[in-house]
């Protein structure tokens, strides 16, 4: 049994056979059912789908709209005929035409007067305008003309295109019409040369329509009727004597056969006419007969034979009646053709679902290439189709078959209309083993375009979102300060836009068709620049922050603040930038502080920690000084280490001050200080030890004091180190100068001696730390004097300046003059 | 024989200041730190006291502070530190003088020889309008006579006028041109050298260190003032 399947499933020609077969089927069941329904229609009383099983042998052709259609034509002709021709005497002698004339010519008067009318209007219309705001404007070519129109002050009320009536005169676009003079003549002439040839005309159809109602009616067989005119009692019929005498017609339209009556107004009819119980039945033919006969003094009688073996050939009944025994007799056929049919069609395309999809060979369902296509997509392809195919039936069976005469014309429109439901279920077949493939394989869900989109590719999609989702929180969140300028330019085009769009809304739903839209426009427009005004405020007053906080960060306050939540987006990454700034010189601060403190400290420890061994050195060598040492050596070593401690403890604390000094770390009490006084007392107290060394001492001062802004005791150290050098470089013999005065707003005291040796670094250098006049460092000293020196007085706001021709050295000490 | 503390946390000055001390004639006890040195300070009877500043458990100063909540002895600060406001802050504790290390030993010794000797005996000076006194340093207007720790000091009558002067206006800072116009009696001009030599000459004999000098004090480019102590 498998291997049948699998065979069936991979034989490509047995399963085209199979949707021939099912296409077959389909056509079958559809050419058999709209047989049914079309022939149901018009047979049976019920409505839809339910016609192919409504009963419809009880009924009779009587019940057809094409029955209706030729009794009505019949009955039509039949009231003309009695009602107007009556006899071919009358219509040939005219008297019937001369109806027909009298009418005409009430028509042509008529038409006249219209044309009159017209052709005042048309004078009218020569002679106005309306103007812009709708009123009439009189364009008069002179004062003559003006004089034939009579005008009403209101002229509102002609501004439109009708004749309007005032007092019994006509009135169009405020001018008399009786004042309007036109060539009546003329008119009324044109109008009766057509008449006349219209007359003639007609006289002759009239005589043609006769001759044919006569013969329409001649042809009449199996319709019998009697009309009688109620005045004259005078009888027109088909049925013979045998009705001309009876006068009462309501008792033949009676029993069982078709038939119906009016007499003295009152109606009758038949039971056949009342089991014809659709929409053809008796009210339509009581109005019938009420408007053709009973209104115009006439009684009228109808029948048709019951019975088909007494209808007589040659007429439409006859036809009708044929063509309705012929096809009930197959209209049963056609049923169970349209059940079996549609079973062998099911079955069908129920065998091609099931065999759908061949079989590769490891018995895997291989697609056809139509299943490429995404199974929503195909859904939705096949839906429309079918829809179309629906409406199309129901179109082409609407248009074609309800009423169509059987024939050529009809079995071709069946077919079309079976045709079309073929290509419907072949779509919905195959639309059915796509689906039934993609089940096996268990990709239906997988190929649709659904799933493609929003499930395969779900991550791509939200990743896409995510991007750009990002791009937009990237446009509105400034917490990086790169691209500011990009951005504020994307901002711009953003508000330009929006203030674009919404202005172009704003105008466009003016004038009042929807003041909604207007209102919430023009708001949305205001808000949007009352927005744009308010982040601009905002941006200028946060520039304004952080501008002042800069200054003050210049001016190394770094206390200030920012709020950053007040600022727009797009600064705060700036301001937040400055925030950090600020922290991180705070924290440089602090450090420095710290270092300078640390620094301070170290140079205490280590100085106390020079010292102290120093201390013990001293002592210990003053000590060894007093032991009864009897060698000289010993005593002259003694002398060395004395010598070479009290180096080293002026070398320490040459050291210590040096450090201290360059770095700041000393405390300055500036006072007024008289450089007089300074002078004289270093004088005091050098003097005599200069003069020991052989050397002069001369000073000199001005008489006014010379006061000067400086740390009295710090001065002195700066000074008393220039005096040191001096003891130290001076040439025996010579003379040195100390000199104190003013200069521009310093105030100086130098000191020139002559050196003792030459000097070996350029005089420049010698401010320098361990930089010494002499560079094979051999005299005693630390080196560091001058550079204190040159420190000391810089930390005073004054100036240390050494210079040197020759062996004449000269150092100046400047300080800044009290005022 | 007076009994000294010495109390510094290297061994090395302790062994050299006590062999200084012996060489006086002083008896001298040793203590390594603060707690130490109240400790002995409290069990013996001292006539002075050296104390080094910055030593373990507790330092100098603290403990100069708490001996001077009971006792008068003289207490002379000896520190590695040498700034003026350290030397400031050790007086202010209530020490009697300063000695930065690393010092002569000499000059200690004369330090507290000093300061033996006015916590001994002038203890109780007679103080008259005549007398004026700051520290060690008498002045005696009618005797016309300066003593340092009760030796007299030699003067010459210019060199008494200046110091007369300086006392008199202690405290105060008083230029060259003030002392000569006082003390020479006429108009200064020019004369400040010979007021500076003489006033060296001065502390020469009043100082221990002339070039830290304790009493006669040089306020560069200003003038000089006698300290009050």
């Amino acid at each position: 049994m498998d291997t049948k399947w699998k065979k069936f499933r991979n034989n490509t020609a047995l399963k085209v056979v199979a949707f021939i077969l099912a296409c077959v089927f389909a056509f079958l069941t559809f050419y058999a059912g709209l047989n049914v329904i079309s022939f149901a229609s018009e047979f049976s009383n019920k409505g839809g789908v339910s016609k192919l099983f409504s009963e419809v042998t009880d009924s009779s052709f009587t019940n057809s709209i094409r029955f209706s259609t030729q009794l009505d034509s019949d009955m039509d002709a039949l009231h003309k005929m009695v009602t107007e021709y009556k006899s071919d005497e009358n219509v040939y002698s005219g008297n019937a035409f001369a109806k027909v004339e009298t009418d005409l010519k009430i028509h042509a008067e008529e038409d006249i007067a219209q044309r009159i009318i017209d052709e005042k209007k048309n004078v009218i219309e020569s002679v106005t305008t309306f103007s812009d705001e709708g009123n009439i404007e009189y364009n008069f070519t002179n004062d003559q003309n003006a004089e034939k129109f009579t005008t009403s002050n209101n002229t509102n009320n002609f501004a439109d295109e009708e004749v309007v009536m005032i007092d019994g005169v006509g009135f169009y676009r405020g001018i008399a019409l009786d004042g309007i003079v036109v060539n009546e003549q003329q008119i009324r002439k044109d109008v009766e040369d057509n008449l006349k040839s219209e007359i003639n005309n007609r006289k002759h159809v009239y005589r043609a329509g006769y001759e044919e109602n006569k013969k329409n009616i001649s042809k009449i067989k199996n319709l019998n009727f009697a009309i009688r005119n109620k005045e004259t009692g005078e009888v027109y019929t088909n049925m013979g004597d045998v009705v001309k005498s009876d006068t009462d017609l309501m008792s033949l339209a009676s029993g069982d056969n078709w038939s119906m009556a009016i007499d003295k107004g009152n109606f009758s009819y038949g039971s056949k006419v009342e089991q014809d119980n659709n929409y053809y039945a008796d009210s339509k033919y009581v109005s019938m007969l009420s408007t053709l006969f009973d209104k115009n003094g006439y009684d009228a009688y109808f029948s048709i034979s019951s019975s088909s073996n007494t209808f007589k050939e040659g007429d439409a009944y006859y036809d009708l009646q044929e063509d309705y025994e012929n096809r009930l007799v197959s209209f049963e056929d056609m049923r169970t053709q349209v059940i079996i049919n549609s079973i062998l069609m099911l079955a069908m395309i129920i065998l091609l679902c099931v065999g759908a999809g061949k079989l590769d060979d490891e018995g895997k369902t291989k697609k056809a290439k139509i299943d490429k296509i995404y199974n929503d997509l195909h859904f939705i392809i096949s839906l429309v189709l079918v829809v179309c195919g629906i409406v199309g039936t129901i179109g082409v069976y609407e248009s074609f078959l309800i009423c169509a005469t059987p024939g050529h014309e009809y079995t071709t429109s069946v077919s079309l209309c079976a045709m079309i439901g073929v290509a419907t279920v072949a779509v919905i077949t195959e639309w059915l083993m796509s689906v039934v493939r993609h089940v096996r394989c268990s990709t239906y869900f997988k190929n649709t375009l659904f799933y493609v989109i929003f499930i395969k590719n779900a991550k791509r999609l939200v990743s896409m979102f995510k991007k750009y989702l990002g791009k937009l929180k990237e446009l509105f969140s400034f917490q990086n300060t790169k691209n500011l300028k990009t951005r504020m330019i994307k901002i711009i085009c953003c508000y330009a836009g929006a203030n674009v769009v919404l202005a172009m809304l704003f105008s466009m739903t003016a004038g009042g068709y929807d003041p909604g839209w207007h209102f919430i426009f023009g708001v949305l427009m205001i808000g949007v620049n009352i927005s744009l005004v308010a982040t601009a405020k905002q941006t200028i007053q946060a520039l304004d922050d952080m501008m002042e906080a800069l200054i003050q960060a210049e001016n190394g306050k770094f206390d200030f603040d920012l709020n950053i939540y007040s600022m727009p987006l797009y600064l705060r990454g700036f301001a937040s930038h400055i925030l950090n700034l600020r922290e991180g010189m705070k924290i440089a601060v602090d450090e420095a502080i710290k270092g300078e403190r640390m620094k301070a400290e170290l140079i205490t420890n280590v100085s106390h920690d020079l010292k102290t061994p120093l201390t013990s050195i001293v002592n210990y060598v003053d000590l060894l000084k007093r032991c009864e040492l009897n060698d000289d050596t010993a005593q002259s070593y003694i002398t060395i280490l004395e010598e070479k401690a009290e180096r080293l403890k002026k070398l320490i604390e040459d050291l210590v001050e040096a450090s201290k000094v360059s770095t700041g770390n000393v405390q300055m009490n500036i006072t007024k200080v008289n450089l007089n006084e300074l002078s004289a007392q270093l004088a005091g107290e050098t003097e005599e030890e200069l003069k020991d060394l052989g050397i002069d001492l001369r000073v000199s001062a001005p008489d006014t004091p010379v006061i000067v802004k400086a740390d009295s005791q710090k001065a002195y150290r700066a000074i008393e180190n220039l005096f040191s050098n001096v003891k130290k470089y001076t040439m025996p013999g010579t003379r040195v100068y100390v000199d104190v005065g003013t200069e521009g707003n310093l105030g100086y005291i130098s000191v020139k001696n002559i050196s003792k040796d030459e000097l070996d670094v350029p005089v420049d250098q010698l401010t320098q730390r361990f930089v010494r006049g002499d560079s094979a460092r051999t005299s005693e000293g630390s080196g560091l004097g001058l550079s204190i020196a040159d420190n000391l007085i810089a930390l005073q706001n004054g100036e240390f300046i050494l210079e040197n021709d020759g062996d004449l050295f000269k150092a100046t000490v400047r300080l800044p003059l009290d005022e | 024989m007076y009994n000294v503390l010495i109390c510094d946390d290297d061994v090395a000055i302790l062994d050299s200041v006590e062999i200084y001390l012996k060489l006086e004639g002083y008896n001298a006890i040793r203590a390594e730190n603060g707690i130490q040195a109240i400790k002995a300070a409290v069990e013996n009877d001292f006539h002075c006291i050296i104390m080094d500043i910055m030593m373990p458990q507790m330092d100098g100063l603290n403990a100069t502070l708490k001996l001077r909540e009971k006792q008068n002895i003289p207490i002379i600060l000896l520190s590695a530190k040498s700034e003026d406001t350290d030397k400031i802050a050790g007086l202010s504790f209530g020490a009697d003088d300063y000695v930065t290390k690393p010092f002569n030993p000499l000059e200690l010794m004369a330090r507290v020889k000093s300061q033996i000797r006015r916590y001994v005996s002038l203890g109780s000076i007679q103080k008259s309008d005549s007398v004026i006194v700051t520290g060690g340093l008498v002045l005696n207007m009618e005797a016309k006579t300066v003593t340092l720790d009760g030796d007299e000091v030699k003067l010459t009558a210019t060199e008494y006028g200046i110091v007369d002067f300086l006392m008199n206006n202690m405290g105060r800072v008083l230029s060259t041109q003030q002392i000569y116009e006082s003390v020479w009696n006429e108009p200064s001009y020019a004369t400040e050298k010979t007021v500076t030599v003489h006033i060296r000459r001065i502390r020469e004999k009043i100082e221990i260190n002339p070039k830290e000098p304790k009493y006669l004090k040089v306020v560069w480019g200003i003038g000089y003032k006698m300290e009050k102590i």
